[in-house]
């Protein structure tokens, strides 16, 4: 878990694995404390130990919020709003690190876990991946498509990119062989 | 006062001259030069290209000259395909399907595809517009353009424009929530050099079937048979026409719907004659792409666009003769 832990303080990971890293720093006190370790070192390597927080803040921001929980008296809002804050640490800290290497982040930290905008049509969201004879199938279109997207506009054949950048997955276990 | 006016105007050229884009960062600006460099200008580099977990490289090479713009692009990993685009036609090199694709182009003759600034001050009500973050992109110097939609019908764009040439180094697509759908990006880049005429030619010309599509200037039709009946707010029918799929030499009618940045296209074909093993039904997507299919009355109608599933789903299931 503490692998995981540092790969969500670098930012890295999947939305899943970054909402199972949070839930469990919720959970357990030893993995906030490892939570802390991991900024004091970063910010140890940055030089930054000025601003470093005093131990145990996250140990003290949980307890603030479980108390106010039970006195709400609902358990359900518990994992939310823990998880809303240690994801806000978890932005700074991805971008924070990223902030040193100087590059624009490759994976928008915006993707951490936030409410879902309700559309009323959420189903249609979970489109399924097009299989992979239809995508030939598609071809033809995306290519008369292409043609009236602004993308070709804007920079060349970025729409056309579609159809010959995609699907490498045949030629990729290929190499893997 | 004549003196006031004088040293004002000549403040602003010099600002201009010493911080062309820096300081006139609006949108309007960035578009135009935008729209510019991506025709006017010799240039070659790699790009990746992210979409789900999937992570492509590309080589593109562009040239401009007297017979037009030519352009190529190459898959660098996977699959050799290429892509080689004049402004008559686009000629697709598929050496894993054996095969040639080559669609002669229609768009050209009212310059539809090119997003001129004009329509900028249309988008506004549709999408909020910010520009004039500074950046780095392939180790040049980059001006951000956030593109982002009012509602939830259509993606939101941050681009990333090279300070110098104004041309689009970086483009992110991002859905609803913040989150990336697809992007590409330049690693690499030279800009004016003089560019070779062997690296316009394929690498891996195809044996396989050249399917040719035939070109007979198709007369639009006069009178519109199939439509979408509901359109998310800001869309219109952009273009209309009667084309032939490069495979079966059938006619298809192709409906263009646009809300000036988003585009989705309707392809409706007759599907009596001919069995057709891989006829796309339900919504489906690849990357951006959504993609939707059925079949109305012995006809195929076939969705794409690079939208949210909402609205391909919308416009999809609205199709219908007239």
């Amino acid at each position: 878990m503490k692998e995981k832990i540092s790969a969500l303080l670098d930012g890295e990971g999947n939305d899943l694995e970054r909402e199972r890293a949070l839930r469990a720093l919720g959970a357990d006190p030893a993995l906030r404390g490892a939570w802390e370790r991991y900024h004091l070192a970063s910010a140890a390597i940055r030089r930054e130990l000025d601003v470093m927080v005093s131990p145990g803040l996250a140990d003290r921001i949980h307890e603030c919020l479980q108390h106010e929980t039970q006195v709400d008296g609902s358990r359900r809002s518990l994992a939310p709003r823990a998880l809303k804050f240690t994801a806000g640490l978890a932005i700074a800290a991805s971008v924070a690190a990223i902030a040193i290497l100087n590059l624009p982040p490759l994976v928008s930290p915006s993707t951490a876990p936030v409410a879902r905008h309700v559309t009323g049509k959420n189903a249609v969201a979970a489109a399924r991946q097009t299989p992979p004879e239809q995508q030939n199938a598609l071809n033809q279109y995306l290519m008369q498509h292409g043609e009236f997207t602004p993308a070709a506009g804007m920079n060349g054949m970025l729409s056309y990119v579609r159809v010959i950048g995609r699907d490498s997955a045949t030629t990729d276990n290929a190499n893997a062989e | 006062m004549t003196g006031f006016i004088l040293h004002r105007y000549s403040l602003a050229v010099l600002l201009g001259l010493v911080a062309p884009l820096a300081l006139a960062a609006d949108a309007q600006t960035l578009f135009a030069r935008m729209h510019q460099a991506g025709i006017g200008l010799d240039y070659e580099g790699t790009f990746v290209y992210q979409h789900g977990d999937r992570l492509e490289s590309l080589r593109i090479v562009h040239k401009t000259g007297t017979g037009g713009v030519r352009e190529r692009l190459v898959s660098l990993n996977g699959a050799p395909r290429e892509i080689v685009r004049t402004d008559s036609e686009v000629r697709c090199y598929l050496p894993d399907e054996n095969a040639t694709l080559i669609e002669h182009r229609r768009a050209d003759n009212r310059n539809f595809p090119a997003l001129l600034p004009d329509s900028l001050a249309l988008l506004k009500d549709i999408y909020q517009i910010r520009a004039g973050k500074e950046g780095r992109v392939a180790g040049r110097k980059a001006i951000s353009v956030h593109i982002k939609p009012r509602d939830a019908y259509r993606y939101g764009y941050q681009l990333w424009v090279d300070e110098a040439s104004g041309l689009l180094l970086k483009a992110t697509l991002l859905d609803e929530l913040g989150g990336v759908v697809e992007q590409y990006m330049f690693t690499q880049v030279s800009i004016g050099k003089a560019i070779a005429e062997s690296e316009l030619k394929p690498q891996y010309p195809s044996k396989g079937i050249a399917w040719k599509y035939a070109d007979d200037k198709s007369p639009t039709p006069s009178t519109r048979r199939w439509a979408a009946a509901r359109l998310p707010p800001g869309f219109t029918l952009s273009a209309h026409m009667l084309r032939k799929t490069p495979a079966s030499k059938q006619l298809v009618e192709h409906l263009v719907y646009s809300d000036g940045l988003t585009v989705v296209s309707v392809f409706v074909e007759n599907i009596d004659d001919n069995a057709r093993p891989n006829v796309l039904s339900g919504l489906t997507h690849m990357g951006a792409v959504h993609a939707f299919g059925k079949i109305v009355d012995g006809y195929q109608v076939t969705v794409v666009g690079e939208a949210p599933a909402i609205t391909v789903d919308m416009i999809g299931e609205s199709v219908g003769p007239q």
